[in-house]
């Protein structure tokens, strides 16, 4: 503003002042916004402000083929986009009673918790800078770009695969691409020392990140919180392991939990999950040699299908808590109806909104980010 | 010295402080680079930085004071530069010494105060009360330290502490003889130059870098010159206080630079504090070990 046009304005005397997180503002994760109030450095309102990412992503899918819709939903969750294609793939493959072949059901867990690591090497990094800590992001990124290569050899997109199509998946693996996967694992786990030294027990961050942001177990599951962040109140919830979907049901994993319910547990179980998902990878790489088969089950025409009519809710197990989808078909080319269960549209709005009353200045990035919430989920 | 021999110094001083300054930004990112694992900015990265932000046409001024406050926070740098000894030049080192010294280094903070406070943007409010506070925090060891050294040299020219550190050799280094001020110094340098874990005022995802974020182009510039002397400045003072001055360029450069690469590397290592964690940090082990670090040299 320049000095002529500025005008004072009196307020009344008061301690209490507003602040605006974003929607442009390095504490708020993606294109969202977060309005405090606050007295001092104390918050005493807070209000979730999305819809700077609306795109209608629902209503769009209603206008669109059941197959051109698979070029869509991974834009819902741009971090994590693989459970989207998978959970969206497994509503229509329900309507339609089509059989995954085996092959396709293991390259897609392969894929889920390749997205997973991937998602979880980007949500330390992004906790780890709103302390300050930039070193941890840095590398976080670099890890994760390392796993994007894999996808990148796999499907031909880097964050965007588009590979997972109702029936199975569109290409088989490339010659010696297990090996390349097993190399990275490898690398992965000789990695997870430097984290654990640099971030995840370093004292000034643990002191940062206890007792910030905390939620009991029963706020947690009466505020609708999945995933990590409901494991990190001490409950072992998870969708993978008590409704098993694909071939999850024959892998061995544990459920990491912490009893903490604050900012350091939710970010510790994302750790101890990420050493989890390397475990299951490593399974995947044991056993999909052995399985041999074609990579999908033949589907009509795709430009001319028409999906039965009927409703199907599925749900898979996301980076970010439970992911679900709701697709109505009227027996048409078009689906009638998607809803889209997006984990984060509970974390970024009611559960952070409630978590940021009474917290500090301070720490309301790092409770956002803490929840790992996807701004698109919530304006999907 | 006659009068234009000290004008050319007086000249010079800033100038090289301003050149090495730059050399140091470009270290401290590299450095931060290697640290995090990417390639880092090219050479002339802080040239092209400068020139560009000063080359860009300022959107918002809030006013006189608020282009006041940028003049004081680098003018508050220059003048410290004359008080700083280097190889060949002593300045105004025998006119000031540390107790003007120290002055000068409180100008540039009060500066920012005052050209933020008049932006009225609440996180730039919040973040110079961040710094002030910390100034405080950093400000009670950093006199400590100040009070020790001058005492155990019997002077507060920095030009003559420099030479008796000098005359005695690598044993007669201020960190060899007062071990305990040099410690308390470098808590007091890390919180000086703003830097993890003490960095509570800039605190990008928490008050969207606070002091700076009604600066742009212009004073953007001056801030990002204001940096340069900082590190300049942070590095030649702990160097003469401890580290038995520069009697050459040769000795001197390394030494400055080792300086400032210590918190640099710190600061890539940890998050940042609380400000109230900083305050009772600063206050605690600093403050103890400058006064441990006193009752020594005072015996």
């Amino acid at each position: 503003m320049r000095p002529e046009n500025y005008q004072a304005v009196n307020h009344p005397p008061s301690n209490e002042y507003e602040l605006n997180f974003g929607p442009n503002h390095p504490g708020i994760e993606g294109n969202y916004a977060f309005k405090v109030k606050l007295n001092g450095d104390r918050v005493l309102e807070a209000r979730a402000d999305g819809g700077y990412l609306h795109r209608g992503f629902e209503k769009l899918m209603e206008g669109r083929l059941w197959i051109q819709n698979i070029a869509l939903v991974p834009r819902i969750c741009v971090p994590d986009p693989v459970p989207m294609e998978v959970c969206y793939a497994l509503a229509i493959e329900e309507l339609c009673g089509l059989e995954v072949p085996e092959r396709a059901q293991w390259i897609r867990v392969m894929q889920l918790e390749m997205s997973r690591v991937a998602a979880h090497l980007f949500a330390f990094g992004g906790h780890a800078a709103t302390t300050g800590m930039y070193t941890p992001m840095f590398w976080g990124i670099a890890d994760r770009d390392l796993i994007l290569d894999r996808f990148e050899e796999l499907t031909g997109g880097r964050v965007y695969h588009i590979y997972n199509i109702p029936g199975g998946v569109r290409r088989d693996l490339p010659e010696g691409y297990l090996g390349r996967l097993s190399g990275l694992l490898d690398y992965l786990e000789s990695r997870l020392p430097d984290y654990d030294n640099l971030f995840f027990t370093n004292q000034v961050f643990v002191r940062r990140a206890r007792d910030v942001g905390t939620m009991t177990q029963a706020q947690a599951l009466k505020w609708g919180v999945t995933g990590p962040n409901l494991r990190a109140t001490g409950l072992a919830l998870d969708v993978r392991r008590d409704d098993p979907y694909l071939v999850y049901g024959r892998l061995e994993f544990d459920v990491p939990t912490e009893a903490g319910g604050d900012a350091l547990a939710r970010n510790l179980v994302r750790r101890s999950e990420l050493q989890q998902s390397i475990h299951i990878l490593r399974q995947v790489i044991d056993r999909l040699p052995e399985i041999d088969g074609p990579i999908r089950c033949p589907i009509p025409n795709p430009l001319a299908w028409n999906v039965p009519a009927g409703e199907a809710y599925t749900r898979v197990e996301s980076s970010k808590g439970e992911l679900a989808y709701y697709v109505v078909s009227t027996g048409g080319g078009k689906p009638y109806r998607v809803h889209v269960r997006g984990p984060s549209s509970m974390h970024a709005v009611q559960v952070l909104e409630r978590l940021a009353v009474g917290s500090r200045l301070e720490d309301i990035a790092q409770i956002m980010f803490s929840l790992d919430a996807c701004p698109p989920e919530v304006d999907r | 010295m006659s009068w234009q021999e000290l004008l050319l110094e007086l000249t010079l001083m800033p100038l090289l402080a301003f050149v090495i300054g730059l050399a140091m930004v470009l270290m401290m990112r590299r450095i931060a680079a290697q640290i995090q694992r990417r390639v880092g900015p090219p050479l002339l990265q802080p040239i092209y930085d400068i020139v560009k932000l000063y080359s860009k046409q300022t959107q918002i001024s809030h006013g006189f004071i608020h282009e006041l406050g940028i003049m004081m926070a680098v003018g508050g740098y220059i003048a410290a530069e004359a008080l700083l000894p280097v190889p060949g030049m002593d300045g105004l080192a025998d006119k000031g010494g540390l107790i003007t010294l120290i002055y000068f280094l409180m100008v540039p903070t009060l500066g920012m105060a005052l050209g933020v406070g008049q932006c009225a943007n609440p996180n730039g409010s919040i973040g110079i009360s961040r710094a002030l506070t910390a100034m405080l925090a950093y400000d009670i060891p950093f006199v400590i330290v100040v009070f020790g050294v001058a005492f155990h040299y019997q002077t507060t020219n920095l030009a003559e502490i420099a030479a008796i550190q000098q005359a005695h050799g690598v044993s007669g280094w201020g960190m060899m003889e007062m071990p305990l001020l040099a410690l308390a110094a470098l808590f007091a340098l890390q919180g000086m130059m703003g830097k993890q874990p003490f960095e509570v005022y800039i605190a990008p995802a928490e008050i969207a870098t606070g002091p700076m974020v009604e600066m742009s182009g212009k004073f953007m510039g001056g801030l990002f010159v204001m940096q340069s002397f900082q590190y300049y400045t942070a590095g030649v003072l702990y160097t003469i206080l401890f580290l038995g001055g520069g009697e050459n360029w040769l000795t001197f450069l390394p030494k400055i630079f080792a300086v400032v690469a210590i918190p640099m590397t710190i600061a890539m290592l940890f998050p940042r504090f609380r400000t109230e964690d900083l305050v009772r940090l600063m206050w605690k082990w600093p403050v103890m070990a400058g006064l441990l670090g006193l009752a020594f040299v005072m015996n």
